[in-house]
């Protein structure tokens, strides 16, 4: 995989961002989202009156017998947010201008890495080519930023990317409910949606990044060319003219409009970004616009 | 087919070119992309199976060659024959030299003949035919007809005639001969070159011009005149091609030479006089040897001319000066009778009245000289003392023609002339001379031809001195001719074919007079007004018309100048200038360029609608 670069001096720019409230998160001791809820928790915040379907054993029967009213004890609750992270790093993805795919894509993982990690979030991170690599999981805290960053550019590049059966290997093995975030162009012949469907299907909160480069726009292709596929080393021979090239990136706009349609349609996220975007303005702005960050 | 253009083959040398420009074109450029997910529509695969490859590569390479060489084509101006059906007009030439003989043995008319079946072997069925025969008059043998036979067979049975052709007007005639908007088609055949000038005003026509027959040497006789004051005829000969040699003019009548006559000839026309004696009315032949290609033209028949002897009837008394004057003329038969023994019916051609008596005037009926004389006039005259001259006179009038009246010395004039007079010459207000007509006309113009002029000397000879001047001869033959209506124009022996045979006789006769052609058949003539005439005498001989009782004699000659020219051979191909280059809008390549121009456009939209389809797109490197 080429690699990628990742200023340690830019991190603070994304050390007032966290990921939004609403995402599910899984109980912890040591998570840093702090939720009322009765009997639960080990710090007492207050009392409320007793309403029936609460645990009897949270009566204060003593305050009963001065009040003669059945009031249960509330107690603050700590929970943390599971993210797991899937990065592309098939071929397909060594495209670019002036950043490979794949390394923009892994700029961005590293930044939403922190992130989460920043936040004591619980992290699982995993590449895929033709399989899903080892899965490097769990990290917890920025003191794990450097192994993610050196896991990620140890990644191997894949010839091909089987979107499904790695998206159902990694929430096979990380259980956890939480945000799954899909780093890919999602160029994949068997498409996307068996994958997506399955990935919310194990309870994952969705953040689909799809990076594309203009090569993908079908720039600079003209003329009698010989096009081969990077990952499948399939060709064909083909004349584009600007008709043939507008119909083609009129079919690239309607497949990445079909992911898109089908992320808001179950309520995942999706942003779209360009190799020529910078990660941090994609992590600081796209992302965040997307109601992912906050 | 020919070309026009054969040099534009050269740019066949394009064709490798446009190959090569072809393949350097249609070379691909190996890409790697990121997927081919959105590129399974489009072109073809590498590894796929290739149906019907090798066409679809060749393909659009075969349109552009074939474009390329249907413009090299057209540039190339093919002479394709034309398959619009035709109308085809064939002008044969039946002329007198037709009949000139080649050295073959077939004459120019024969050989026309065969030009023209091979003309009609070569066209296509239905093409119609039209035959023209160009002799003195044109004329449609047959009018646009399909049937190649029924052409042949007119053709084959077309004959010359003895006369001079008229190819202008028979060329004319075939360009006014048009069927719808078929094309026409003239072809000419003839001996004579230069029809394609007679259609130079841009008419839509195509006139193609076939001459038959080769240069021969030849002489033929040209004109036939009595000779002037010696017996005998003059014959003038034209020739061309026997310039040096010798010939020989014989007379015969009937089987019997009567005069012959050699001499060299020299330039086109050669003059020879023969002396013969033959008798008025009596018809000859005259021979020319060496005998030649055109034997038409060496024989010659002719019928010797009636003496042309005026009688002259002198009614007097006794006039020496008159006598004497009249018997000076050598053509003058004279007949001296007293006026009570003068016959108004007898037979003369001109009276002379001398000194005229009381009731004399009054039986002169027409074809008079009267010399009136003092007291005899019917009206009474005047006198007059002094000598008179004339004060005017019409100096072109035939009487006086070079005759000066003022010379005249007259002591009186006779007075008493009739009315209606028209005066010639005169005194004062008095006529000196008149002319009269006895149907009451003064002009001449408005006299009865038939019963010639009465000229009128308005003195009696013995009242002037002008028997004894030298113009008194002159002036009283000048009034002997007016009065009889002869001219001094000798009677031709012989006309020309072609020429008109015309007979004065009664329209209203029972039978009308005959003809008998030199071929022998009887033919009645025809009635035009007051005459009678016989329109075809296209065959060269003697013609005999019977009218009445009365047989004439015409002799008729093809006496052509033309058969004095030299054969004018037609310019060959190669001999021609080269034809400026038709071009691509040359009326006669109208339909090669049309169809050129359409093939061209659809191989242009062939290759455009299959670049559109993509098919082309399945192509190998």
């Amino acid at each position: 995989m080429p690699p990628f670069e990742f200023q340690v001096n830019d991190l603070h720019r994304l050390r007032g961002l966290s990921f939004a409230a609403r995402i599910p998160a899984m109980v912890g001791v040591e998570g840093s989202r702090r939720v009322r809820r009765s009997g639960e928790g080990l710090e007492f915040m207050d009392f409320r009156p007793y309403v029936p379907g609460d645990d009897t054993r949270h009566i204060d029967w003593n305050l009963y017998g001065r009040m003669r009213q059945l009031f249960v004890r509330v107690f603050e609750m700590q929970k943390y947010l599971s993210i797991g992270m899937l990065v592309d790093t098939s071929r397909s993805m060594c495209f670019g201008e002036p950043v490979h795919k794949v390394a923009l894509a892994c700029q961005i993982a590293c930044g939403l890495g922190y992130v989460s990690l920043s936040r004591g979030e619980r992290l699982s991170l995993a590449t895929f080519g033709e399989s899903l690599q080892p899965v490097l999981s769990p990290l917890q805290g920025v003191k794990d930023l450097p192994r993610m960053i050196d896991y990620l550019q140890e990644s191997p590049a894949g010839p091909a990317s089987d979107l499904h059966e790695c998206v159902r290997q990694f929430c096979g093995q990380v259980r956890s409910r939480g945000l799954l975030v899909l780093l890919s162009d999602f160029l994949v012949p068997g498409g996307y949606e068996e994958a997506l469907r399955l990935a919310m299907a194990y309870g994952r909160k969705l953040l689909v990044v799809q990076v594309l480069d203009a090569v993908d726009w079908g720039e600079g292709l003209s003329g009698s060319v010989k096009i081969t596929d990077s990952e499948t080393g399939g060709g064909r021979y083909v004349y584009i003219d600007e008709q043939t090239l507008a119909r083609y990136r009129r079919r690239v706009e309607d497949y990445c409009e079909g992911l898109a349609a089908m992320c808001r349609t179950y309520g995942q996220y999706y942003v779209r970004v360009s190799t020529k975007d910078h990660y941090l303005e994609t992590v600081c702005h796209t992302i965040r616009s997307s109601l992912v960050l906050q | 087919m020919t070309w026009a253009r054969p040099e534009a083959f050269w740019l066949l040398l394009l064709v490798p070119v446009l190959v090569v420009l072809f393949l350097h074109r249609r070379r691909t450029t190996p890409i790697t992309v990121p997927s081919l997910l959105f590129w399974q529509e489009y072109g073809r695969p590498v590894d796929g199976p290739p149906p019907a490859l090798a066409l679809h590569n060749l393909l659009n390479l075969l349109v552009q060659v074939v474009l390329l060489c249907l413009l090299i084509f057209a540039l190339a101006s093919p002479d394709m024959p034309q398959r619009r059906r035709e109308h085809l007009v064939l002008v044969v030439d039946t002329s007198a030299t037709m009949q000139t003989v080649s050295s073959d043995g077939r004459t120019r008319l024969q050989e026309a003949i065969g030009r023209g079946e091979d003309l009609l072997a070569g066209v296509p069925d239905d093409t119609l035919i039209t035959l023209v025969e160009a002799g003195i008059l044109p004329r449609v043998r047959l009018k646009a007809v399909p049937d190649k036979g029924a052409v042949r067979a007119v053709l084959s049975a077309l004959s010359a005639a003895d006369v001079d052709p008229d190819l202008h007007e028979a060329v004319r005639l075939a360009a006014s001969i048009r069927v719808g908007d078929w094309p026409t088609r003239i072809v000419c055949i003839s001996d004579f070159v230069g029809t394609e000038e007679l259609l130079a005003n841009g008419n839509s026509v195509t006139l193609v011009q076939e001459q038959v027959g080769v240069d021969s040497p030849n002489c033929g006789i040209v004109e036939l005149a009595p000779a002037d004051g010696q017996e005998g005829l003059n014959v003038t000969i034209g020739q061309h091609g026997l310039d040096g040699r010798r010939a020989t003019v014989e007379v015969l009548a009937g089987q019997q030479r009567v005069g012959s006559a050699t001499a060299e000839l020299k330039g086109p026309l050669t003059s020879v006089h023969v002396p013969a004696e033959l008798a008025a009315g009596a018809v000859f032949t005259v021979r020319l040897t060496p005998e030649d290609a055109l034997p038409l033209d060496n024989v010659a028949r002719g019928v010797w001319p009636a003496s042309d002897r005026v009688r002259v009837r002198l009614v007097t008394r006794g006039n020496p000066f008159l006598e004497q004057a009249i018997r000076a003329q050598p053509t003058a038969s004279l007949q001296v009778v007293r006026p009570e023994a003068w016959d108004p019916g007898a037979p003369a051609d001109v009276t002379v009245v001398d000194d005229t008596e009381p009731g004399l005037f009054e039986r002169i009926n027409g074809r008079a000289v009267v010399f009136m004389s003092q007291g005899n006039a019917p009206n009474q005259p005047g006198s007059t003392g002094a000598p008179l001259s004339a004060t005017y006179w019409s100096p072109d009038h035939p009487v006086l023609r070079d005759i000066d009246p003022s010379l005249w010395r007259v002591r009186r004039l006779a007075g008493g002339l009739p009315d209606g007079v028209e005066s010639l010459a005169g005194w004062q207000d008095q006529p000196l001379v008149c002319q009269w007509s006895p149907s009451g006309g003064a002009s001449s113009q408005s006299t009865d031809s038939s019963l010639g002029h009465v000229v009128i000397f308005n003195f009696d000879l013995a009242d002037t001195d002008l028997p004894l001047r030298p113009a008194f001869p002159i002036v009283l033959w000048n009034a002997i001719r007016y009065a009889s209506s002869l001219t001094s124009k000798t009677p031709p022996v012989a006309r020309r074919t072609s020429e008109v045979l015309e007979l004065r006789g009664e329209p209203a006769m029972a039978s009308p007079p005959t003809v008998e052609a030199p071929s022998g058949e009887s033919h009645p003539m025809l009635r035009q007004g007051d005459r009678w005439v016989w329109l075809d005498t296209t065959r060269q001989g003697v013609y005999m018309t019977r009218l009445g009782g009365t047989t004439r004699q015409v002799a008729m000659n093809w006496c052509s100048a033309r058969s004095s020219m030299p054969y004018v051979p037609m310019a060959r191909a190669a001999d021609e200038p080269a034809p400026p280059p038709p071009g691509l809008l040359a009326s006669q390549f109208a339909l090669p360029w049309q169809v050129l121009l359409g093939l061209t456009l659809a191989a242009g939209v062939l290759e455009w609608v299959l670049f559109q389809r993509r098919v082309l797109d399945m192509r190998q490197v």
